[in-house]
């Protein structure tokens, strides 16, 4: 009979090959299903997970999907890491949103280059406000943060849909719910012509190296993991439990802010109802997915990405149904967590434990 | 091995070897090699208490491991009954009537006492009868005097409490052979003897018991036969009737435990604490309406004995800022510190030894490096402007693991959770004390020790009061209270009973105080 062990040290090569091992499983299951569906394997596969990283209109797409998720799943990794469980991050980067984009909607006629810079802060600052309340709520009254982030999303959304349809609504817009289009300086610059990643990625690949060093590095980091892996220890060692719960929802309701107006600012140009496709939840799984790593969250944020980006090219170009996208990303969710397993287990083989006693 | 050095079979001698090693040895990958246990025979009968006898590393808690299933062995064999058999784990164990009971405490504090019972059953069906399992347990309790109500959720019990949770968790077995690995570290010396009575109950009954020890009066105490194991050999074993202390002592040790420990008068003047008219948050219906009340000088060092829940566990909290203050106050050096922030006491220079090590004392899932930092990588030169200097922390953690002398593999890849519990506790006593503090809190600083480092851990404390540090010495081990306290108070459910100068201090006088007596003239 296998056995598990669990391993007294961690285990570098099996913390990089188990993703690797699980890409391949997803890839072969899916092959199957392909072939199941009468579609051609290799080619189903190739539109999948190799066109939207071998093409530059691919990789701009997937660079522009991943964004949001990586910004977000580097912040709440923050908060994870020390046990501060934020999973409102949907509400916090529509907050973003709406405040960042609301400057747009009041100064529509602006030419300041700086409303671009002025919203991108004004997003981080609603997207912390809406993370201040369970904040807020967590320290003075120990209200649980999961229920109170969680809720605050459909306040958000309300709010949002209230603005777009009543007080920013755009007059000229033949009763459509949205905000009148951003002006021209409030868009994020594109990086290349006909392409759609934009000014904004550049600040997203920059921010989880970023939290690498500050996690890794500083005081704040340091707090945060001794924070989050024994508060009876943490509490002993003098660490300021209040002053952690408020870092870290802040963090991540300032990248989910940012997250937020950067998307407006950039894809979207407006403000609208679907502002969002669910990435304040999909990056929660990109979080763990990563690690709670920041640079992990960089690399998982880019392979839900390319689920994303891949079953667009895959519902266009072999004619598969949408849910495909779903499917693969449970395939890979699965295979990932199943290969977890192995980072954290060895396996003892009858023969070789025999061996060795 | 009796016959071989030639002493006479003990009383128990013809009766039956329920459990034995024949020639076991067990070697640990890479850095764990000098932890190995070499050929080592060791037999328990029915109806005797062989004690293992060593100083740590010397590989008794990994004998015991091996022989119920916890580890396995890279070599030698295992008999039940004379007969041969393959223990692949705990459970193993028990089906052949082989029970542990850790020295670490392995419970979930969020369950009952019998539910943490239940977590090791078999469940027949899909129901557990919890109601059965709490009317069995009280009447195991009932039968050996555990005291321990069943229905008490864990986490509400103190570490003694929990200590006598975890031998009748094995109780409820029903083992034929029970081994204990330490099992009176938390415990009183009145619980001591009480458990002491239940081994012997247990004995009667025509069980083994391996009891595992490095408290001489205790070996003395329960033991029909003691084998000494140094380094992971055998040094002998023999019935308890044919050696002595210090014939045992040199075996273990090569050398005596010093019984008091001289140190040069000193007159003590300035308060390091002061606790007025204190009662703890938690002990409101327990403490008497005076509250506790006593003064820690500078350069004395103030044994607290008493049984653990009589709150200690409160004090402690509230004269470091871990838990607050119902009423009185609290002053250190010189400054009122009523509830104010475990920050706020570090800063003032009070160094606090917790109890729960594992759980307060390290952060299990950081590195060793990380854990000596634990205190001071907020200040220079361990961080500058916010930025960890991880030279300093690796220099830093470098003279501590040395000074110390924790076995430690790596600084950077060791995360403390695989170290011994007296490994962890030396990094703890280094990074309390390298500073020399002005005040230092010492629960319980040398459970798990060997008498070698326990001998150090004194040195350490009489030379850090030499430098006028004041210390809060508060333990159970009346030895260690008696060996080194200039005063020794005696709490009582959240009072001080009696105070006694340390070299006037007699074991029963103090007991007395412990078992809840009225202050005598002594006081």
């Amino acid at each position: 009979m296998l056995r598990l062990e669990p391993r007294s040290t961690q285990s570098f090569a099996a913390a990089w090959l188990s993703p690797v091992m699980a890409l391949v499983l997803t890839a072969i299951t899916g092959g199957v299903i392909f072939l199941a569906m009468g579609k051609d394997p290799s080619t189903a596969l190739y539109i999948y997970f190799i066109e939207p990283l071998t093409t530059t209109s691919g990789l701009s797409e997937v660079a522009v999907k991943a964004g949001p998720l990586i910004l977000i799943g580097v912040g709440l990794s923050f908060g994870f890491r020390a046990g501060v469980w934020n999973i409102g991050a949907e509400g916090q980067y529509i907050a973003g949103a709406i405040v960042g984009g609301g400057l747009a909607v009041y100064f529509y006629e602006s030419e300041s280059t700086l409303l671009l810079p002025a919203m991108l802060v004004f997003g981080m600052l609603g997207g912390m406000a809406w993370a201040a309340v369970p904040a807020l709520l967590k320290t003075r009254f120990n209200a649980n943060e999961i229920l109170v982030s969680l809720m605050l999303v459909y306040v958000a959304e309300l709010l949002l849909v209230h603005l777009v349809q009543g007080p920013w609504r755009n007059p000229q817009g033949w009763g459509f719910p949205g905000t009148r289009m951003f002006p021209d300086v409030a868009i994020m610059p594109l990086l290349f012509s006909g392409k759609r990643a934009h000014l904004g990625t550049l600040i997203t690949l920059a921010v989880p190296f970023i939290a690498w060093f500050i996690l890794a590095q500083t005081r704040f980091g340091f707090t945060v993991r001794v924070f989050g892996s024994a508060p009876l220890a943490a509490r002993h060692a003098g660490v300021h439990g209040h002053r952690i719960i408020w870092h870290s929802l802040l963090i991540g309701g300032g990248l989910a802010g940012l997250a937020g107006v950067i998307e407006a600012t950039s894809t979207i140009g407006q403000l609208m109802p679907n502002i969002s496709p669910g990435y304040g939840f999909t990056a929660i799984i990109v979080a763990f997915l990563g690690r709670l790593h920041p640079v992990g969250v960089l690399l998982a944020g880019i392979a839900i990405a390319v689920t994303y980006i891949g079953g667009e090219g895959a519902q266009i170009s072999a004619g598969l149904p949408k849910a495909v996208t779903g499917l693969f990303q449970g395939i890979i969710l699965f295979y990932l967590l199943a290969f977890d397993l192995f980072t954290r287990y060895k396996i003892i083989l009858p023969s070789r434990r025999t061996a060795a006693q | 091995m009796t016959d071989q050095m030639g002493i006479s079979p003990p009383p128990t001698a013809r009766s039956e070897i329920l459990l034995e090693a024949r020639g076991i040895s067990k070697g640990f990958p890479g850095v764990w090699e000098h932890l190995i246990l070499e050929h080592i025979d060791f037999d328990v009968r029915a109806g005797e208490v062989h004690t293992l006898l060593g100083e740590n590393g010397a590989g008794k808690t990994v004998i015991a491991n091996i022989l119920s299933g916890y580890y396995g062995k890279t070599d030698g064999e295992i008999l039940v009954k004379g007969q041969p058999v393959t223990l692949e784990s705990p459970r193993d164990g028990l089906a052949h009537g082989i029970a542990m009971v850790h020295q670490e405490l392995m419970l979930v504090p969020a369950f009952t006492v019998a539910e943490n019972v239940m977590v090791g059953l078999n469940a027949p069906g899909l129901s557990f009868r919890k109601q059965a399992v709490e009317q069995q347990l009280d009447d195991l309790v009932a039968h050996y005097g555990l005291q321990v109500d069943p229905r008490v959720r864990v986490e509400d019990l103190s570490a003694g409490e929990q200590q006598r949770v975890e031998i009748l968790k094995v109780l409820f077995h029903q083992p034929e052979v029970l081994l204990l690995d330490e099992p009176t570290s938390l415990l009183t010396p009145q619980e001591a003897d009480q458990l002491f009575k239940v081994l012997r109950a247990m004995t009667d009954e025509g069980k083994g018991i391996v009891f595992i020890s490095h408290k001489m009066h205790e070996v003395f105490a329960v033991s029909d036969r003691v084998t000494v194991l140094k380094l992971g050999k055998a040094r002998g074993t023999m019935p308890i009737s044919q050696t002595n202390e210090d014939d045992l002592t040199r075996k273990t040790f090569g050398e005596t435990v010093p019984d008091y420990m001289e140190r040069p008068a000193v007159e003590f003047t300035e308060n390091a604490i002061e606790v007025d008219r204190l009662i703890p948050k938690g002990l409101e219906k327990k403490a008497p309406a005076s509250g506790l009340s006593f003064a820690l000088h500078k350069g004395e060092i103030l044994g607290l004995a008493g049984v653990a829940g009589n709150g200690q566990s409160e004090l402690i909290a509230s004269i470091t800022g871990l838990s607050g203050v119902s009423s009185g106050t609290v002053t250190i050096l010189g400054e009122e510190m009523t509830n104010r922030t475990p920050r706020a006491f570090i800063e003032k220079g009070v160094a606090h030894i917790p109890e729960r090590r594992r759980e307060m004392g390290i952060i299990e899932q950081m590195f060793v490096a990380e854990n000596v930092a634990l205190k001071d990588y907020r200040k220079t030169p361990f961080s500058r402007h916010t930025i960890l200097n991880r030279e300093e922390i690796t220099r830093h953690a470098e003279e501590i693991v040395s000074r110390f002398n924790a076995l430690v593999p790596d600084l950077w890849e060791t995360e403390c959770r695989i170290l011994s519990g007296g490994n962890i506790q030396r990094l703890i006593l280094g990074r309390e004390t390298w500073r020399e503090p002005p005040v230092i809190i010492a629960s319980h600083p040398t459970e798990g020790l060997d008498a070698k480092a326990i001998r150090h851990t004194w040195e350490l404390f009489l030379a850090l009061r030499a430098k006028g540090s004041a210390i809060l010495l508060i333990s159970e081990d009346l030895d260690e209270v008696m060996s080194l306290s200039d005063r020794i108070g005696v709490i009582f459910e959240g009072g001080i009973v009696g105070v006694v100068e340390g070299e006037n201090a007699n074991r029963e006088q103090l007991g007395h105080w412990m078992a809840g007596g009225k202050i005598s003239a002594a006081a």
